[in-house]
């Protein structure tokens, strides 16, 4: 009988129920019933008859089996934009800012929301690279920790108001205030500037204060001192030959990595093999920093000793008599030998430091001086705003809020509470100011103290400018509504300044004054365009705008005073560092971020202690303390105590140990609370300002071991050298280390050992030649082997058409993890948290594979990022029991999500272990209810809620519980690159499509293209000698190609 | 009646009991209400079964997570169990087929309760390649139903194929060796 839906009906027969009606609406089918008579007599529509009818009762099954298709609702346009396409992204040009953080994007933004963030080609600053932050940062846009209006402080929360009230609230204590601070980070934008004058002008005893979570006001001063600016210079890293490095992480994140590491890339690609030429990177440090593991050479310093470091060079180069006692003997010879190699290569080397050290900055200062980089390598014509922090102004203020003298303090775009030197002290007298204003878009540490919040937009909704260099401007316009009642912070100033360049009656009033802004300043300083609208009109579109530079100041010479980093004697130091992803703590609320593993230490969802380790000489790896992974220590820095986690570094000095900033929030949004530790409050005070590192640490023994350890990778060294006990020959410390007995044959060293593998392949500069020849020998050999097989002849199947494939050029990835985190925000990878990491579960497509290599107490290290290898004899795909995963007529090695029943044979079968599968419902795209294990207790997985499902790119398919998943070499970009040549009327060209993983690369280390387009860039790439296919000798024909990674190691420095 | 007793070899059932008396041996405990001993270990299994049925589905709604497998291998206690089951089922039917192949008489003390260990231990092995599936309720797809994919018949379909195979053969032995024991029974 047909099932009635009560008071539905489809016509007027329906509707009365008439018996001629309900006959045929019982009928499933409209063509004639199929007699028995006709199934038996006639062959050919037998079979058809047959199939008919298995085919129907199938369907009937399975849909009578099926749940009922839950209802959605599709609402289209009624008057449709005219640029918006339902289906066709639009590009808006912005720039990614937070503080000193800087990279111009282009934001892609589907149905008028932003989903995706891509490099501004036309930038001459980056070049279209990107950052880990930079693309996390359209993720922080949707994030339900979010202020959704002006708030004001309740007990313990916050209740909402209206701008209204809270303009008059804040209208009365500004006109009762006597002391009114404003302290922000960096401030690179001119309009914002402008506001805030007005502001201070409007109210005399209002001071700006500015500093920089993790400071360089050193810098900043000694360049005052030298320079007369207090700013940064424009360092060319590409014009560099020899770059010494005191500490800066300059490619992961000392102040501009996305621009150094673009620039620093061009020096190390190697073109012409017979005549390599490649930069030499000295590193001198204690922990191995991202940069320090891209160096050629790593001096190991104490962190106490940097000061003395930076010393001998000064007295080396200059020819100065400061006092280096308490240098160790090792780094001393290095830093000797270096020295003259820079005079040698005057004009082209570059020096530079982390440090916070006024003195040290102006020794660096007087090094490059001396070696006469300044106008070649260094360039102060046009200097970088990027950092603008002033410590002293800091303790001023901090000072004044302690003795009770500062009535306001609003708070724009910092959180001195959490990252600042002074965060226990503010935290303790911040009662002390009437009242406390904070501009923050989320809930943190120092917005929680604070009583009133007017939360700002998002960049990627608001108005502004960003003046990062003098003369390179970028802009930052919205690319969506604001999704809160958010208003933008500068405008919040205006309106309370009283300022009469503001029209809050204009619809955006900030975009009114921005764009007066121009026209009094920028505009006129041009010639190309004649009128305003058109100059706006182009400089919006590009994103990007620069104007001439200046002149460059003459260095003058400046006293060097004699307090610098004194060397300790102490037993184990500990230095912190900034990492690529958390910076100081400002992107613990991202869980992109957050899952994103550390490039070195490969960890993620929390800070460990990287502790020494060193090879015993006869098999054992053996950590500081016997310490492995994963164990649970107690660190002891001065007075405080606190239980953390421990991880092996390679390559960390001995007497050291390190530690990442940025962790133990303890108001981050539900994602970066209590994740960590917090290690802010153990910075040691130098003269200017805070100095990353302490000399009282003490590491207990092994006190437990972490529930949840979560590392994505646990083998560390791929082939390092050790020395034996026994013999005091150099052996192989892998192999010793990783066999326990020997198989009774007396010979160590076990089957199909981890080195003979072609996995990396790597060779310093001065032997070139010979380690390619070895390499296209193995090569040769590799594919004669594959050469052999039973089924031949299939090798052109792929000639004809596209045949899409990539390359990797290994010299020039710096395993910032940029891509990884690109390829999560373009394919909607989900992210499963801490405990799921640990069970290596993470979801990551691509992934950067670390190796060291080398000497195994100071190695070198490779980055290897490892996508699907799309093999075109691929083991994943005969072993599907359903065919889920395929290969398409271009190379690609296709996954069918819907097929998918997740029998896991193609992970198993995977020799590169690049699938993934879906253990949990992390997605809720199935049919089942959420039940998994949460981030921390959100009601449902993160990204399965409204707001946070606006970042998903509606052209891949969101994976349900139980389906295997893999890089797709962007399958949706292709097929939007085919669409477009289509509707073009023109072949694809191999630059038509871009891979995501590709565009966010700074150094652009990927490139995808076809590989039968002759004329294309990947072909190109394909021709070097250093290429090498990764397991090649297993014959799954991989459509990857790596390069050999050369390094410029110079031995005599490790003496 | 009396036993018939050979004279060329020694009598394979000794007692010397008559027909009669080996249907009742075979028999008598179908007849029989249950001994406390009985009804003490029946419970147990039921409740070790119903624990069993509630991992299953548990697994099912939760999902494979459930079992921390992790890469690189992602199958641990699935297929190694199922191994191991089929193994067992292996052994049955060593016992039926092999035995007999080698006219090892002896064989029959045994073979029912082999053959019949067999079957269940198919059973169990059966399960294992359907419930390590992420998506079990989209199992169907592994059958050879019309559709547009050509390439069919990969090696992972023969952990299924060979399972039916197997347990429709282990279904035969006891086939043809239970008629025996059925036609009795439908006696009593």
């Amino acid at each position: 009988m047909k099932k009635q839906i009560d008071n539905i009906w489809i016509g007027q027969k329906d509707l009365t129920r008439e018996d001629d009606f309900m006959n045929t609406a019982e009928k499933e089918f409209a063509e004639e019933q199929v007699s028995f008579a006709d199934m038996t007599s006639n062959l050919s529509g037998n079979r058809r008859d047959f199939l008919k009818f298995l085919g129907f009762g199938l369907g009937a099954a399975t849909v009578a089996a099926g749940c009922d298709i839950p209802v959605k609702k599709a609402i289209p346009y009624v008057v449709k934009p005219d640029q918006i396409v339902p289906g066709v992204a639009n590009y808006y040009a912005s720039t990614f800012v937070n503080g000193g953080d800087f990279c111009p994007v282009l934001v892609k933004t589907r149905e008028g929301r932003p989903i995706k963030i891509e490099g501004n080609d036309l930038s001459p600053i980056t070049g279209g690279g990107t950052s880990a932050r930079a693309q996390a940062s359209v993720l922080s846009l949707y994030d339900t920790n979010r202020f959704t209006g002006p708030k004001l402080k309740d007990g313990a929360g916050w209740k909402d108001t209206t701008w209204v009230e809270l303009d008059k609230i804040v209208s009365t204590t500004l006109q009762s205030s006597r002391n009114i601070r404003l302290i922000t980070n960096t401030n690179m934008s001119p309009t914002a500037k402008k506001a805030m004058t007005e502001f201070t002008t409007k109210y005399p005893n209002a001071k700006v204060v500015t500093y920089d979570p993790v400071s360089c006001s050193a810098l900043l001063d000694a360049n005052q001192k030298n320079f007369g600016t207090r700013a940064i210079p424009t360092y060319k890293f590409e014009a560099a030959d020899v770059i010494v490095s005191f500490n800066a992480d300059f490619l992961g994140s000392w102040i501009s990595p996305v621009e150094y590491a673009a620039a620093y890339a061009k020096g190390r690609k190697i073109d012409d093999i017979t005549k390599a030429k490649m930069s030499k990177h000295i590193q001198v440090e204690s922990h191995m920093s991202l940069t320090g593991s891209n160096a050629d050479n790593r001096i190991l310093v104490k962190p106490s000793q940097q000061g003395v470091a930076v010393a001998h060079l000064y007295n080396e180069v200059v020819g100065a008599g400061v006092s280096v006692t308490g240098l160790n003997d090792k780094a001393k010879k290095a830093l000797t030998k270096i020295a003259g190699e820079l005079k040698s290569t005057s004009g082209k080397s570059l020096v530079v430091s982390a440090s916070n050290n006024v003195n040290e900055q102006l020794m660096v200062n007087a090094i490059n001086h001396a070696l006469g980089n300044y106008g070649a390598t260094i360039d102060f014509s046009t200097p970088s705003y990027q950092r603008q922090g002033n410590d002293a102004e800091l303790k001023a203020c901090v000072e004044e809020i302690k003795a009770g003298s500062v009535d306001l303090l609003l708070v724009c775009g910092a959180n001195p509470v959490y990252d600042s030197a002074f965060g226990k002290e503010l935290a303790d007298s911040l009662s002390k100011v009437k009242n406390k204003i904070s501009f923050a878009q989320v809930n943190d540490e120092t917005t929680d103290l604070c009583d009133v919040v007017a939360p700002n937009h998002h960049f990627l909704e608001s108005w502004g400018d960003v003046e990062v260099k003098k003369g390179h401007y970028s802009l930052i316009q919205p690319t969506i509504s604001p999704l809160f009642s958010t208003r933008q912070a500068e405008l919040s100033l205006l309106v309370w300044a009283g300022s009469t360049g503001v029209d809050v009656t204009k619809e955006q009033p900030y975009y009114e004054y921005l764009k007066e802004s121009w026209k009094s300043g920028m505009f006129g300083g041009q010639s190309e365009f004649s009128t305003f609208q058109s100059f706006w009109d182009s400089v919006l579109h590009d994103g990007v705008y620069s104007s001439g530079s200046g002149s460059s100041p003459s260095y003058a010479s400046a006293e060097i005073g004699s307090d610098i980093t004194k060397p300790s004697a102490s037993e184990v130091e500990i230095s912190f560092f900034e990492t690529v992803h958390m910076a100081n703590g400002q992107y613990s609320g991202n869980p992109w971020l957050m899952e994103m593993a550390d490039p070195v230490t490969r960890t993620s969802w929390g800070n460990y202690l990287a502790v020494p380790v060193n090879f015993d000489g006869v098999r054992t790896m053996v950590g500081l303390n016997d310490l492995v992974d994963g164990d649970l220590v107690e660190l002891t820095i001065g007075t405080k105590k606190m239980v953390v986690p421990v991880v092996q570094q390679f390559g960390q000095m001995h007497g050291t140990v390190s530690i990442a900033l940025g962790y133990g929030r303890t108001q981050a949004g539900n994602t970066g609370s209590n994740v960590g530790v917090n290690v802010n409050d153990c910075l040691t005070m130098g003269p200017n300002g805070p100095a990353y590192y302490n000399t009282s640490a003490t590491v207990s023994a092994k006190t437990g071991k972490e529930d949840d350890f979560s590392c994505v990778q646990y083998h560390h060294t791929i082939g390092v050298k050790g020395i034996d006990k026994e013999s005091g020959k150099e052996i192989n410390a892998d192999e010793a280390a990783l066999v326990f007995f020997d198989y009774f044959t007396g010979v160590k060293g076990f089957q199909g050992a981890l080195t003979d593998r072609s996995v990396i392949y790597t060779s310093n500069v001065t032997e070139l030649k010979g380690r390619v020849e070895h390499l296209q020998e193995r090569r040769k050999h590799a594919q004669h082997l594959n050469a052999q097989q039973i089924y031949g002849g299939f090798d052109d199947m792929y000639s004809l058409g596209h045949h899409w494939g990539m390359h990797v050029d290994l010299n020039a990835c710096i395993g910032c993890g940029a891509c990884t985190v690109a390829c999560m925000s373009e394919n909607n990878v989900p992210v499963v948290g801490k405990h799921e990491v640990s069970r290596h579960h993470e979801m990551t497509w691509l992934r950067i594979d670390r190796y060291y290599y080398g000497d195994v107490e100071n190695p070198n290290t490779i980055y290897q990022p490892m996508m699907c290898q799309h093999c075109d004899n691929a083991p994943c795909e005969n072993v599907c029991p359903v065919n889920a995963t395929n290969h398409s007529s271009e190379g690609l090695n296709q996954m069918a999500y819907n097929r998918c029943i997740g029998t896991r044979y193609c992970a198993n079968n995977c020799p590169y272990k690049v699938r993934r599968f879906n253990w949990l419902d992390y997605t809720k795209a199935d049919i089942w209810p959420a039940n998994q294990p949460r981030l921390q207790e959100e009601s449902v997985p993160f990204m399965a809620d409204n707001l946070t499902r606006m970042v998903l790119n509606p052209d891949v398919t969101v994976r349900a519980r139980g389906v295997i998943e893999k890089c797709s070499f962007c399958v949706q970009r292709i097929q939007e690159g085919k669409l477009t040549a289509k509707t073009e009327g023109r072949a694809l060209r191999d630059s038509d499509v871009r891979t995501a993983c590709q565009t966010s690369c700074p150094t652009g280390a990927i490139t995808f293209g076809d590989m039968n387009d002759k004329k294309g860039a990947l072909h190109a790439k394909l021709e070097s000698p250093l290429n090498y296919i990764a397991l090649e000798e297993i014959n799954v024909r991989s459509s990857v190609t790596y390069t050999m990674k050369v390094n410029n190691r110079d031995k005599s420095l490790d003496a | 009646m009396s036993a018939v007793v050979s004279r060329l070899r020694k009598p394979l059932i000794t007692g010397s009991k008559t027909y009669h008396q080996i249907t009742e041996d075979l028999i008598s405990p179908t007849e029989k209400t249950p001994t406390k001993e009985w009804v003490i270990g029946f419970i147990i299994s039921v409740a070790v079964l119903s624990f069993g049925v509630f991992c299953i589905l548990w697994t099912i709604w939760v999902g494979i997570g459930s079992w921390n497998l992790n890469r690189t291998i992602n199958w641990s206690w699935d297929i190694t169990n199922f191994v191991w089951w089929i193994g067992i089922g292996h052994a049955g039917t060593l016992i039926s087929a092999i035995l007999l192949l080698f006219r090892q008489k002896w064989r029959t003390g045994v073979n029912r309760a082999a053959e019949a260990m067999t079957i269940f231990a198919v059973m169990c092995a059966g399960l294992f390649p359907l419930i390590h599936m992420g998506r079990i309720w989209l199992a169907m797809f592994i059958l050879p139903y019309p559709n547009t994919r050509v390439h069919f018949g990969p090696i992972s379909t023969l952990p299924y194929f060979g399972t039916y195979l197997q347990s429709v053969l282990t279904l035969l032995f006891p086939y043809y060796s239970g008629t025996q024991d059925l036609y009795r029974i439908s006696l009593q």
